[in-house]
């Protein structure tokens, strides 16, 4: 026959046994909770760099690169301008010497390309902001292999200052 | 006496297994949970790319006009005045599966400018012509 003092062993077994095995299986599942969280970061940081980019770049092909440059209040960095954001997307300055204190997450980068024979385009690009520094010197070839990388690249001809013909 | 111990017995029967039966519940919901978000983000980022791509594909095309646009300007302003006439230049472009870009320009002897710019549905994808076989509601 069972004492009251077995039965209460036996609860305590199987409270311990059921804390293991869902401090396990809570791992597993808050790791699909975790991945799902950062997908979803990743589709609004897509969206929201193609909107934000192609506004930039609409701009850019009504009025030139210059004009949109200066609508956005973009930040000329060598021969080309950029815009920083947070991770919330919200418009922060330059980033700090600090990358731990940091709170930039991602830039747009515009730059202007003229070829010889008189055509000018804009190019905006959106990315991380360890991509800035290829940002901001690759993209004149259009062979780059990384491309899938950036979060939205486009480019296209200015009809604003240098454009031959007249929309009409 | 024996009825005192009857009685302790009585008060320290304590139901085994009711916490595995939570447990098996909380993880399957959790799981149900885990599982529809996961899908929910995958799809939305799914969606996200798909716009970005239709977006790049689009300026691609856009860029190709442009590209297009400037030569005839270009061939009509080394054109000499005197010998310019009043023409009409259109062509298409495909910008995806189901678009196209749609581009005409006027030129007489002052002027050539773009008259239309439009994005289209191509006729891939339609059923224009297609016979589409759709149940009339009876049963036989």
């Amino acid at each position: 026959m069972e004492t009251g003092h077995g039965n209460y062993r036996r609860w305590i077994l199987e409270m311990v046994l059921v804390t293991g095995l869902f401090a396990v299986i809570s791992v597993f599942i808050l790791r699909i909770y975790v991945t799902a969280d950062r997908l979803q970061g990743e589709a609004v940081a897509v969206s929201t760099a193609t909107v934000r980019t192609q506004s930039i770049l609409e701009y850019a092909a009504a009025n030139g690169v210059s004009a949109a440059a200066e609508y956005f209040e973009m930040q000329k960095k060598d021969e080309a301008y950029v815009l920083y954001f947070d991770k919330q997307w919200q418009m922060t300055g330059e980033k700090s010497v600090n990358r731990s204190t940091d709170p930039v997450k991602y830039a747009i980068v515009m730059r202007e390309i003229r070829t010889q024979d008189g055509l000018v385009y804009a190019q905006v690009c959106a990315g991380d902001i360890g991509q800035e520094n290829r940002m901001l010197s690759g993209g004149e070839t259009q062979e780059e292999t990384s491309d899938s990388e950036y979060l939205c690249k486009l480019r296209t001809c200015v009809r604003g200052e240098g454009w031959i013909g007249r929309i009409h | 006496m024996d009825r005192e111990n009857s009685l302790t017995k009585q008060k320290m029967h304590i139901n085994t297994g009711g916490a595995f039966v939570i447990l098996l519940i909380s993880v399957l919901a959790l799981t149900v949970f885990a599982v529809l978000s996961i899908r929910a983000s995958y799809n939305e980022l799914r969606m996200a790319e798909r716009m970005r791509n239709s977006v790049e594909a689009y300026y691609e095309a856009d860029q190709r006009a442009g590209e297009r646009c400037a030569e005839i300007f270009r061939a009509w302003e080394m054109t000499q005045p005197g010998d310019r006439v009043e023409q009409e230049y259109s062509f298409e472009l495909e910008v995806d599966y189901n678009r196209i870009l749609k581009v005409r320009i006027h030129s007489d002897k002052e002027n050539c400018a773009i008259t239309e710019w439009k994005l289209e549905s191509s006729e891939y994808g339609s059923y224009e012509g297609e016979s589409i076989e759709i149940w009339n509601g009876s049963i036989e």
